[in-house]
């Protein structure tokens, strides 16, 4: 076969197709389903699309569906469409773009005129599924490119996403599966997971390497880098010297406020520079519009959250700058990739420490980066809520029998090892409630036909489940918008019930005055005057350190080896991690080979025990609620739980049960019966109970449109909170409640990393000591408390703990 | 045990979730909302139906305690009375009818259109709001002079301190002329109060516990 079209387009822009474009086009034209495995900003869009635009090009007439291009960013939709137009212009081919701000109109015509290439998002794919009309929509439908599968992999998106491909081979058996991934540490899992079973593919790798530079900004006597904090604009000054007209740079932040107290930082010292500010919780207009400038080149400075990780390539950016720590090797390498765009050159990564303990692992970071370094994916199994989700979904696309069904679904990687019993106990949560029969009357949900096929129960069921698909769980957003009627976007419930009207805040870089409340909208204006305000912040996915990461910072924490010299000022980092250690050394003592160190100090808050088994946020996620658990079987207590990704902290209002914990340690990290005192611990924490939501909200338990419309359904609105309550009070075994726990178990936590940290434990000697202030490591602990309790005591006694505290 | 002065009267706030005005042997409670499992699990959320049940013993339980005389129910007695079934009915009946008090109801915003079951189930409807011993009894709170009880809100209060935090249902009095009762059903949540906002009274497990300084 011949890409004479295809190839005509790269010429007519002046470039040539690379080597491993020219190798996908060939595997696509021979059927061959394939994983393309390429750095961002190389070409992967015409990679995987190349064969398909050639043979819609050379047969302009072709009707019906042949493409369908699913992405994980909504955002990014619109600029994908305008990239894949772009060799298609002049001719009839028609490309739609299909997610949730897709207006009625369009929706309509996706099925009564269908283009020949579709774009969406796994969400909006399965929406389109739900109707029965798609049967015929996708009968003939050639190619499925998924784009950023590494991204949609690790997450309950990978599974729907897996699911759905499901169905389209079902629908069209024809079809060649394409997925798009930035470089994996294992390839083949990521294939795996991506092709039903029965069919295979090929890895196809793009042989490009960038080489990462990094300088770290350097504090000085001036602009002091403080213990802890996550905020930076200590070093505002040194970074804002860094700025040029002209020449775009992108910096890149951990979290949504953050960015927007950057960017109103930015704004004040930099009066000469256009800069935006992009994060996810900005309306999709203002995106856009940000998007486009950046692509443009029309602004010299942009201010972003993950949001910008992924997606198309901004030809522009010429710089791009790391707020605080990036977290993980591959996250850092992402968003390198998102400057220079010549295939080659080196890339310089300006990294901004936040704290002190940053500049640790910036100096694992680039451990990482010359040892070639990345983390693993663990995509997750076997999830019930996905799956009762999806099974309501193909109800409603066409009645189904279970045997025909299991054997789709056990088809899928993610549900290998789902047996048939397993399978047939779930269909009895859809049609009585739970897994027994009775406990439930008058549950209906799905319902099963005579010749037993099962359908959904009613239309307003449908109508609900329409509205509420997909596996992205956020918190309900409050709307902001100005008096003129323009969406700025939104911010979280519990931000805005603490603003009285009146109230100056700061959102979307924009200084606002709270009006009114008007149906779960926020009405503001500019603000004039008054100089208190607040910035809201969002709970977002905390960004855990990597084990990959955690390793490295642990084992040079006191640094004997050579920094690497991809670091430009090394020197200078070299000095700062000694001073590190020394001021360690001087205040407590630093940790050591063959040696744990406890910390034992007191403060107004209580008594307060941390521990530094370096061992990353996930193990110490586990490990804290466990060791809490142990201790609290042996004497009631009460506990507060800190952990981060270098330690543990204990907090209790008495001193005796930490000294407990202290003389009886190597019982506490026993590595006997981990799973089952695990379990125990979660039922007293509060982690299952935060999980739950996203459970319940994925399986559709609870309802979470944007307040003030569908009224109809605000009868059935619930918190998660309280069906928890009361299913683990009158059902405990339910099937959700157990995912919930399966969630946190594996996906959470990581269970073999634990056992092994504990063998560890079981055998390192303990050096205890006792210390005046919190040490440079404790301080994290002590300062960003994001705790979680755990009690044996009864609720009479925390009461009256509590009440005597409130001095009533 | 802890007692409520509210405007000259003296009343009981019980563990059980219903305030008791011991003079003249009336029992108050608010936001029932009879049948809100069954109408979630119609629609496919799997609530357990042993809830609605401990609801109900929990209220023959105050009864048979207090021997109230009089019962009062300030709205919200259904939740959705579009969806009653003639066997909830029937249940419901058997419930009520093994009370000897008299049964009194102010309608809330759940029982649009639940005149006909109030009726059914035994209650005397009343207006909102219902003057009783000189206070206003209704669902709603409002922004009048006059004192005034209350459901509707499901008051419940935070307990906290740098190392702990639980969550009750509470009473509350807002601006010494508000009493706002907590929901009577156990299937609710609510605002959290501050203690700076009103005057709470915290139901714990061991007993209903005074925040007043």
């Amino acid at each position: 076969m011949t890409f004479d079209q295809i190839e005509h387009y790269f010429q007519s822009k002046g470039f040539k197709p690379f080597d491993f474009q020219r190798t996908a086009w060939n595997r696509s034209s021979k059927k061959q389903h394939q994983l393309i495995v390429c750095p961002t900003g190389s070409g992967k869009t015409l990679a995987a699309t190349g064969w398909m635009l050639q043979k819609l090009l050379s047969n302009p007439n072709i009707h019906g569906l042949k493409l369908l291009y699913i992405t994980p960013l909504r955002a990014m939709t619109k600029d994908l469409e305008l990239a894949l137009k772009e060799p298609l212009d002049g001719t009839l081919i028609r490309v739609l773009a299909r997610n949730g701000d897709t207006t009625a109109k369009d929706r309509a015509t996706l099925f009564r005129r269908p283009p020949q290439i579709l774009m969406t998002t796994p969400e909006s794919l399965s929406v389109v599924l739900s109707s029965p009309k798609s049967q015929v929509l996708f009968a003939n439908l050639e190619s499925i490119v998924v784009d950023e599968w590494h991204d949609l992999l690790a997450t309950k998106r990978g599974v729907q996403t897996s699911l759905c491909l499901a169905r389209l081979k079902k629908l069209s058996p024809q079809i060649t599966i394409t997925g798009i991934s930035a470089t994996l540490k294992t390839p083949q899992v990521a294939i795996d997971a991506l092709l039903p079973r029965g069919i295979s593919g090929i890895i196809t790798k793009a042989n490009i390497n960038r080489d990462i530079k990094l300088t770290v900004v350097e504090s000085d006597a001036e602009a002091r880098l403080p213990w802890a904090g996550y905020l930076g604009l200590s070093l505002l000054k040194p970074v804002s010297v860094k700025l040029f007209q002209g020449e775009t740079t992108l910096i890149f932040t951990n979290t949504r406020n953050q960015a927007e107290q950057w960017y109103q930082a930015l704004t004040i010292v930099r009066m000469d520079l256009k800069i935006a500010l992009h994060h996810g919780s900005l309306s999709s207009e203002i995106r856009a519009d940000v998007e486009q400038q950046l692509k443009n080149g029309r602004v010299d400075v942009v201010v972003a959250t993950s949001a910008l990780d992924l997606g198309v390539d901004f030809q522009a950016i010429e710089r791009v700058i790391q707020i605080g720590s990036p977290r993980s090797v591959s996250r850092l390498v992402q968003r390198a990739g998102r400057a220079s765009h010549r295939p080659g050159a080196t890339i310089d990564v300006l990294l901004v420490p936040t704290n002190r303990l940053h500049l640790n692992e910036y100096a694992a970071l680039a451990d990482a980066l010359d040892e070639n370094a990345i983390e693993s994916i663990r995509p997750p199994l076997n999830c019930a809520d996905v799956l009762i989700q999806h099974l309501v979904t193909l109800s409603l696309q066409d009645p189904w029998h279970p045997e025909d069904l299991y054997n789709e679904i056990s088809s899928i990687w993610a549900y290998r090892t789902l047996s048939r019993d397993q399978f047939m106990r779930l269909l009895n949560v859809l049609l009585y409630g739970s897994e027994s029969l009775d406990a439930y009357p008058e549950f209906r949900r799905l319902i099963r036909r005579d010749d037993g096929y099962y359908l959904v129960s009613s239309q307003l069921a449908g109508r609900r489940h329409r509205m509420s698909i997909g596996t992205i769980v956020s918190n309900v957003q409050i709307l902001i918008k100005m008096r003129r009627g323009q969406y700025l976007g939104g911010v979280e419930e519990t931000f805005a019930s603490r603003l009285r009207m009146g109230d100056i805040f700061r959102f979307a870089g924009r200084r606002l005055e709270a009006i009114r409340f008007n149906e779960g909208e926020l009405l503001v204006k500019p603000a004039r005057r008054g100089n208190s305000y607040e910035v809201p912040s969002w709970i977002g996915g905390r960004l855990p350190l990597s084990d990959t990461l955690a390793d490295r910072v642990a084992a040079h924490f006191k640094r004997q080896k050579p920094l690497s010299d991809r670091i430009q000022n090394r020197d200078w980092l070299a000095r700062s991690l000694r001073e590190t250690t020394e001021s360690q050394d001087r205040i407590s003592q630093c940790p050591r080979d063959g040696s744990l160190l406890i910390e034992r100090f007191h403060t107004r808050d209580g008594y307060h025990m941390c521990v530094y088994p370096f061992a990353g946020w996930l193990v110490h996620q586990a490990l804290g609620p466990l060791v809490a658990h142990r201790l609290t079987q042996q004497i009631p207590a009460t506990l507060t739980l800190t952990v981060n990704d270098y330690g543990i902290e204990l907090l209790s209002p008495t001193s005796e049960p930490l000294d407990q914990c202290c003389d009886k340690w190597h019982e506490m990290v026993s590595s006997q019966n981990i799973e089952r005192d695990l379990n125990k611990a979660l039922n007293l924490s509060e982690i299952i109970r935060r999980q739950f939501r996203a459970t319940a909200r994925i399986s559709g338990l609870i309802f979470e449109g944007y307040p003030g419309r569908q009224k109809s359904l605000r009868m059935l609105q619930t918190s998660a909170g309280l069906l928890f309550d009361v299913l683990t009070q009158y059902d405990p075994d339910h099937v959700l409640l157990n995912q919930a726990k399966q969630d946190v178990l594996h996906h959470e936590f990581d269970i073999p990393r634990l056992r092994t940290t504990l063998n560890t434990l079981e055998k390192t000697p303990l050096t205890h000591i006792e210390i005046q202030q919190p040490s440079p490591l404790a301080l994290p602990l002590v300062i960003n408390r994001l705790s979680a309790r755990l009690s044996t005591e009864t609720v009479a006694q925390r009461v009256s703990r509590l009440t005597r505290v409130f001095d009533v | 045990m802890c007692k409520i002065f509210f405007g000259e009267t003296e009343f009981i706030p019980r563990i059980d979730r219903t305030l008791w005005h011991r003079n003249s042997s009336t029992l108050f409670l608010s936001d029932l909302h009879l049948g809100k499992g069954s109408h979630f699990r119609h629609s496919g959320i799997p609530v357990p139906h042993q809830s609605e049940k401990a609801d109900f013993d929990r209220l023959i339980m105050a009864v048979k305690e207090t021997q109230a005389t009089s019962i009062w129910i300030l709205g919200d007695l259904f939740h959705h009375p579009k969806s009653i079934t003639n066997q909830q009915l029937a249940e419901w009946n058997s419930r009520w009818s093994s009370l000897t008090s008299e049964l009194n109801v102010i309608l809330g915003n759940h029982d649009r259109s639940g005149e006909y079951f109030a009726r059914e189930l035994g209650f005397q409807i009343y207006p909102e709001p219902t003057i009783w011993n000189d206070i206003e009894l209704s669902h709603h709170p409002d922004d009048g002079s006059q004192l005034r009880i209350s459901g509707h809100i499901h008051p419940q209060v935070e307990l906290k301190s740098k190392t702990d935090r639980l969550v009750f249902p509470c009473f509350a009095i807002v601006q010494e002329r508000q009493l706002l009762l907590p929901a009577f059903t156990e299937f609710s949540g609510g605002p959290r109060l501050r203690s700076c906002e009103a005057e709470c009274f915290a139901i714990t497990p061991s007993g209903v516990l005074s925040l007043h300084n």
